[in-house]
């Protein structure tokens, strides 16, 4: 009797399959869109900035500029970039969006030259600032420079830079 | 394809002569380009020279021509104020008057115009009223030009003496502005000076100086001219920048290189359409697929390399400040490329996805090879790996779309707010649409490996498990992957639609039509929205991360950047030099530090700080800030002996938070003063600025608080509640316990929380910190959205959706229509459409009277609140006013700190003089005008009405102020003011709420008219639909069809009707068909009785000869019967061929009904008559010709046309195969006999015949055959020429039903 109980059972299942498949996927959790409490421990900030020398970054940074090829420094590019430009461009834009906004102002003010006057860089956010000389349409003009840095997980990251 | 290539330009001459063309031209600018270069090397400089010559020209000429208009129109103005003022005691009894004859006469022009009496009286005026210096020159002659400068506008200027004698003390004064120069520039005021103007307009530096001592300029780089007014008197100099010839060649060198592209481009177009019909003449659907997609990326490829259109065109569409991302090698680098590269992946696919199912509909799998149904399995195998791939790809994309666009999707209530917007909408539902097609080419192939091995098994069956493994792979992919680039839940509901999809589409008998399109459209516009509501919150949260950061992140450097930047730079400024220099005459030093804060790091920064000017002896100048009310420092601690360099400085005592800097503004060696700058450096970031933006040089200043405008911040300092910016929100709250009792073990921590302010949700993001070794908290909340948002924005987005979608179409119906397409509108869709248009056009009008009516009640509110406003002042007024009040400094300054209290703006006119503001700084400058408006004064001086109001303007940005006439203590009547400009972002605000919520619900009815709409519709015209069907079958010979209906009315009785119309014509065929019969059966008869005596009567002859001769046993008996039994044979043999063509004709075999390859069908017969040496075949196959028939019978039809060619001495035979858009024609051409042209029209009736033997029966069965097939055949024939036969064939007969001859 137990043997054809449980018969009875898997036939029902297996004529009922396709509807139970129906509810349990229908079932299933939604995860997209909770709320979660999450902790990120961080380490001690101070040491990682000795860790990782902010002068390198800047010294690529420089040398993009000059050559406006942002490509060379496009990978130190934060989530989010504050650019302000002296053609009008200002706001904060994705890493993506602030290597084709910068490369088109370099095609556009070829640089001449550009030379840093101020640096800092054994800070939390490194700066530094200089004089962008560009050739504009034919005008030789300058523009003062500057570009700061955040450390994040343990990775030099450009916030912000500004050409006015 | 070289063949093709080589007869297509023989065939179309157009297109040759535009590769022709192309091909010369490109040859011709390689060759024109580097002589044009080289000729402007060697005569650079004349050429330059008369450039520059004929610029000065147009400008000058520009400037006579503006002049001579004021003055014409100052001319006419004042002589209708001359008619007018015939009587000067009436002047004010006529002032209304006087405004609107300078009202009329400013709109010819956009002028301003002002009447006086003497220099000081001012009758009427248009606009607002200001008070200028009249010039000397002015004193000596009844007119004069001039400019007129002030701080912020310069105007060519006419004034005009009435020529009236008794009215020589009236003049008219005219103004043509010609430069409106705030110094702003922001997405308010976007005004450009006239520099910038000419120096984009000639490519060049332009500069004009109108000051009495401007001069030629020494520098030989520039052309200086001198302007004069019309009338030769000096008006200023025009400085022209000879232009750079690095910079000429360089754009002469790109402007042939783009013509070069463009030649080019158009050259690989026409080659590309040329190979087009090459294209559909690929038999296999691989390589049709195949090719397609190459020719497809090549396109694009090219497009990109020449870097069309964005090189050439210049547009917002290819900035990417809106989009950009580096995926594809810069193919999507800005919404422009986006859309080219999302298009070509939506061809592709789109072709791709079409091509599958033409060649699924026309593929017979019955008969499939274990090898196809391995190579199947296999392609199904992938294509269930590639799946959650594909999805991820489309999630990434999405997430693109959010993350690197600075478009808010979801924040303007406006639907479309701009065309760089549109575009993302239009390339994210693009990207949609290709995903869909994608799947669907996916379930497809699946799914028919599953049938090709289950081919007995229910399709929806096959269909569900299909959907339930793609699902499954989906699923395990997002537990594998970590990027999580799409949630369960849209995997649920996208494999849920498309397998629903696919069961549509199974059920649809044609491989496309608008159904399938509109359903498409539809799943892919629902898979948008879900996936741009995903990512946005996704955003959002990221956003509160940044803000996060951004405001606790350490400004020290950045401020002491901007300081020293700031100061260097003053230090020589040569405008600041010039200015501290004069001694002849006082420039307004506040104007001065006003314009070198706006262009300062300090203005672009958005830093709460103000500039001084202070002169050598330490006394101030003149000052401009925003955003701090001490600006007193100097004024009262400053000692000029302690600076001789770039100093800062602080004074925490006294100014906490507040950081001094100054320096020396020196010229050869010199001091002539010194430029300082005070900036705030509390952290005070959340508050928002005194200054609305209107006042910002910048377009979108770096303020942290405008990446989340809403959000709420809460900072706390250990436990304790420091700051707090939001609105609606406890101003007392306490951190959550599980936060408190966090210790900040580490440099920072990030926690996420949701909780609940009053009835609102939100989604809180804590930020640990440490500031200057104490413990901080940042708390910024961000409100979740309500399920009202949710439904306004769906609907927003399916509205955009329906808007690119209807657009589409239409674009496609119109180019169907131009090809000749005939489209089958049916019932249903006409009446719906006219549903549509009955309910659309009331509903549209309706919402915009609705807005325009909540509009008109919410700017009376307005008004409403700035009269309380203004009460409110007058009340204060009356209480604490004094004699004194308005005209001592400590009466401004109980004024100042009323206003202060009171957190109102306002200022206070005597008569229409402005005697006390609010905003001294920027009446100072000029930037407000202090004279009244002529509509202003005209409501309350000239038509006596207590309250007025008036929208005024800076630049483009609109505000309201209202005005009031108050009677003080002592009698004093004064006029008060108050202006909107302050709350006007709340009022934009709020106004764009109103269009959401109009917009929201008249969506939301129009939706709901569609829903209802549909149903009602479909039970409207399912009794049509059903006739229709009906009617259909009937003619196809169905007549048991009997239609079942519960209506009433005429449609019931068209249905009865109907049915009864149905039953007599199926009786009445029936008895046709029997006297037919009967008939036919009867001829027959007589014809077979016929043929059946002609050979009875000489074989009844021949044998009562054979009885005589053997009764009469002659001689001759043996030869005679030999004969006798030839003829018997003979005889029996053509009975025999009688009842063989009778049987043959009476019979209908059962017909086997298929598709039918005719061109196989005529290779088959012709391959029957291989072996008749005497014949000649021509026949080229080249398309395939489809038909539903029975293929035996196809065959017997031609194999009876070539033997009939055959019997009439034909010896070349040619049968031609082709088509239209409904019918495959057969024609079979003979060099025969031919017909005799009397014979023609009998051909076809059973029994005729121009042949000695047969019956005569052949060509009338195969017209029956050919009838029955809905078919039709003729025939044209020359007699000792040839014959030709023209079969039509209707194509794609879906379903022939069985005739039964009876």
């Amino acid at each position: 009797m137990m043997i054809s109980q449980i018969k009875k059972i898997f036939n029902f299942v297996n004529r009922r399959f396709d509807i139970l498949i129906c509810l349990v996927f229908l079932c299933l959790p939604n995860f997209s869109l909770a709320q979660n409490l999450r902790e990120i421990p961080k380490s001690k900030l101070h040491d990682r900035i000795i860790q990782t020398p902010a002068a390198p970054v800047f010294e690529k940074i420089i040398e993009g500029i000059e050559t406006a090829n942002v490509s060379a420094f496009a990978h130190y590019f934060g989530k989010q970039v504050y650019i302000s430009l002296n053609s009008g461009e200002r706001g904060y834009y994705s890493s993506n969006q602030a290597y084709y906004v910068l490369q088109n102002y370099l095609n556009i003010y070829k640089p001449v030259n550009f030379k840093i006057s101020t640096r800092l860089l054994n800070s939390t956010t490194p700066y530094c600032a200089g004089r962008l000389v560009y050739n504009f349409k034919g005008v030789r003009e300058t523009a003062q420079v500057y570009i700061s840095l955040t450390l994040t997980e343990n990775n030099w990251e450009i916030t912000q830079i500004t050409f006015n | 394809m070289k063949h093709s290539f080589l007869r297509f330009f023989s065939k179309d001459k157009s297109y040759s002569i535009i590769i022709l063309s192309s091909f010369v031209l490109l040859f011709l600018t390689a060759v024109i380009s580097p002589r044009v270069i080289l000729y402007y090397e060697k005569n650079w400089i004349e050429y330059s020279d008369s450039k520059v010559i004929s610029i000065a020209d147009e400008i000058t000429n520009e400037f006579t021509q503006r002049e001579l208009k004021l003055i014409s129109s100052t001319n006419s103005a004042a002589e209708e104020v001359s008619q007018i003022l015939s009587d000067s005691s009436r002047v004010d009894e006529l002032r209304e008057e006087l405004f609107n004859i300078l009202k009329q006469a400013s709109l010819k022009g956009d002028y301003t115009f002002q009447l006086y009496k003497n220099e000081l009286e001012p009758i009427a005026w248009t606009n607002q009223y200001f008070e200028f210096q009249l010039p000397a020159a002015f004193f000596e002659s009844d007119s004069v030009v001039f400019i007129y400068k002030e701080n912020f506008k310069t105007s060519i200027s006419y004034i005009r003496r009435i020529s009236d004698r008794n009215l020589s003390k009236y003049f008219v004064a005219g103004f043509d502005d010609i430069e409106m120069n705030y110094g702003l520039r922001n997405e308010f005021i976007s005004t450009e000076t006239l520099e910038e103007e000419l120096t984009a307009k000639y490519k060049t530096r332009v500069r004009t100086d109108f000051s009495d001592d401007a001069s030629e300029s020494l520098d030989g780089r520039i052309f200086s001219k001198r302007l004069t007014h019309f009338n030769g008197d000096y008006a200023g100099y025009l400085y022209i920048n000879r232009p750079s010839q690095l910079a000429f060649l360089s754009e002469l060198k790109e402007v042939f290189s783009k013509i070069q592209q463009l030649l080019f481009l158009v050259l690989l177009g026409v080659i590309f359409y040329s190979f087009i019909k090459d294209f559909t003449h690929i038999k296999s659907k691989l390589v049709q697929s195949a090719i397609a997609t190459i020719f497809i990326w090549l396109i694009r490829v090219v497009i990109f390399y020449f870097q069309f259109p964005s090189e050439f065109v210049e547009s917002d569409l290819f900035n990417p400040i809106y989009f950009a991302s580096r995926f594809g090698f810069g193919m999507v680098k800005s919404p422009g490329e986006l859309f080219l590269t999302a298009s070509a992946i939506l061809i592709n696919v789109s072709f791709l996805f079409l091509l599958l199912r033409r060649w699924m509909i026309e593929t017979n799998f019955a008969k499939t090879s274990s090898l196809i149904r391995i190579l199947f399995t296999i392609l199904a195998l992938m294509c269930i790996v590639l799946f959650p791939f594909l999805l991820r790809g489309y999630g990434a994309s999405s997430r693109s779309f959010v993350f690197d666009s600075s478009l808010k999707y979801f924040e303007s209530a406006s639907i479309l707010p701009n065309v760089p917007f549109f575009l993302m909408h239009i390339n994210v539902f693009i990207a949609s649409i290709s995903i869909v097609f994608a799947s669907l080419i996916i379930l497809l192939l699946v799914l028919k490996a599953f049938e090709l091995w289950m081919p007995r098994s229910n399709q929806s069956r096959l269909i569900f498990f299909t959907a339930l493994l793609l699902f499954f792979s989906g699923l395990i992919f997002i537990f594998i992957d970590t990027s999580d680039q799409y949630s369960i839940l849209y995997l649920i509901l996208f494999v849920l639609a498309i397998g629903l999809f696919i069961k549509f589409l199974s059920d649809l008998p044609v491989f496309i039509n608008f159904s399938l399109v509109i359903a498409v459209l539809v799943i892919s516009s629902l898979s948008t929205v879900f996936m741009l509501f995903e990512k946005n919150e996704l955003q959002e949260k990221e956003l509160q991360r940044t803000m996060t950061f951004e405001l606790t992140k350490p400004q020290d450097q950045l401020l002491n950047f901007v300081l020293n930047e700031t100061l260097t730079n003053l230090s020589n400024n040569p405008d600041l030099v010039y200015a501290l220099r004069q001694k002849s005459t006082t420039p307004n030093f506040d104007l001065v530090s006003y314009k070198l804060w706006i262009n300062s790091l300090l203005s672009s920064e958005g830093i709460n700080s103000v500039l001084t000017l202070i002169n050598p002896y330490g006394r101030v100048l003149g000052n401009f800030g925003v955003g701090l009310n001490e600006t007193d420092y100097f004024q009262r601690y400053f000692d000029p002996r302690l600076i001789s360099q770039l100093t800062i400085f602080v004074n925490r005592n006294q100014y906490p938070g507040k950081i001094f800097g100054v320096i020396p503004v020196r010229d050869e060696n010199k001091t002539f003063g010194f430029a300082a700058i005070t900036l705030d450096i509390s952290a005070n970031k959340y508050d928002n600025q005194t200054t609305p933006k209107i006042f910002k040089s910048v377009q979108s200043e770096r303020d942290p608080l405008q990446l989340l405008p809403e959000a709420v911040i809460y900072s706390f300092a250990k436990t304790e509640l420091m700051r707090l910016k939001g609105e609606d929100v406890p101003e007392k709250r306490q951190l959550p316990e599980e936060i408190a009792n966090l210790s900040l073990q580490n440099s920072y921590q990030e926690i996420w929380k949701s909780e609940k302010f009053g009835n609102k949700n939100y989604s809180t993001f804590y930020f640990l910190y440490e500031q200057n070794g104490l413990p901080k908290i940042l708390a910024i909340s961000s409100e979740k959205k309500s399920f009202s948002w949710y439904i306004y924005n769906f609907f927003r987005l399916i509205f955009i959706h329906f808007l690119i979608s209807i657009t589409v179409l239409a674009i496609i119906s119109c180019f169907l229509i131009i090809k000749g397409y005939k489209f089958k509108i049916r019932f249903k869709t006409k009446l719906f459409a006219g549903l549509l248009l009955v309910t659309i056009i009331p509903l549209f009008i309706l919402a915009y009277y609705n807005r325009e009516n909540a509009l008109e009640n919410w700017n009376q509110s307005i008004r409403n609140e700035l009269r309380k406003d203004l009460d409110v002042i007058e009340v204060y007024l009356r209480e604490n006013s004094k004699d004194t009040f308005l005209s001592s400094q400590a009466g401004y300054e109980t004024l100042n700190k009323s206003a202060q209290k009171l957190q109102l703006d306002f200022n206070i006119y005597i008569n229409d003089k402005l005697q006390f503001t609010t905003q001294k700084k920027l009446y100072d400058l000029n930037f407000f005008q202090s004279g009244l408006d002529a509509s202003v004064y005209d409501d309350l001086f000239l038509n006596d009405k207590l309250y007025s109001y008036n929208f005024e303007n800076i630049g483009n940005y609109k505000y309201l102020v209202g005005y009031k006439k108050v009677s003080l203590n002592e009698g004093r009547n004064v006029l008060i003011s108050s202006p909107t400009i302050y709350k006007q972002e709340k009022i934009q605000k709020e106004i764009a709420q109103i269009d959401a919520f109009i917009f929201g619900t008249y969506s939301f009815t129009l939706i709901l008219i569609f829903i209802f709409g549909s149903f009602i519709l479909e039970r409207i015209s399912k009794p049509i639909t059903d006739l229709t069907e009906a009617t259909k079958k009937v003619s196809q010979g169905d007549l048991k069809i009997q239609l079942n209906t519960n209506e009433t009315g005429e449609v019931g009785d068209l249905i009865d009707a109907f049915n009864k119309m149905i039953s007599d014509l199926e009786e009445s065929q029936k008895n046709l068909a029997q006297a037919e019969r009967e008939y036919a059966w009867k001829e027959m008869a007589k014809q077979v009785a016929h043929e059946i005596k002609n050979p009875l009567t000489p074989m009844k002859l021949s044998l009562q000869h054979l009885q005589v001769l053997y009764k009469e046993n002659k001689k001759e008996f043996a030869k005679i019967f030999g004969k006798v039994s030839a003829t018997l044979v003979e005889q029996i043999e053509a009975l025999n061929q009688i009842t063989n063509e009778f049987s043959h004709f009476a019979r209908m075999p059962k017909r086997n009904i298929q598709r039918c390859d005719l061109v196989q069908i005529i290779q088959e017969a012709v391959s029957l008559f291989a072996s008749h040496m005497q014949i000649k075949f021509n026949f080229v196959s080249g398309e395939k010709y489809f038909v539903s028939g029975d293929k035996e019978e196809l065959k017997r039809i031609l194999i009876n046309l070539f033997k009939n060619s055959i019997q009439a001495d034909a010896t070349e035979i040619s049968v031609d195969l082709f088509s239209d858009a409904k019918f495959n024609f057969i024609n079979v051409l003979d060099n025969g006999a031919g017909i005799p042209k009397e014979s023609l029209d009998k051909l076809f009736e059973p029994n005729f015949s121009t042949k000695s033997e047969g019956m005569g029966l052949g060509l009338s069965i195969i017209k029956k055959i050919i009838t029955e097939m809905d078919g039709a055949i003729e025939v044209e024939s020359e007699e000792e020429k040839y014959t030709l036969i023209k079969i039509s064939l209707p194509k794609d007969i879906s379903t022939l039903e069985e005739k039964n001859l009876k």
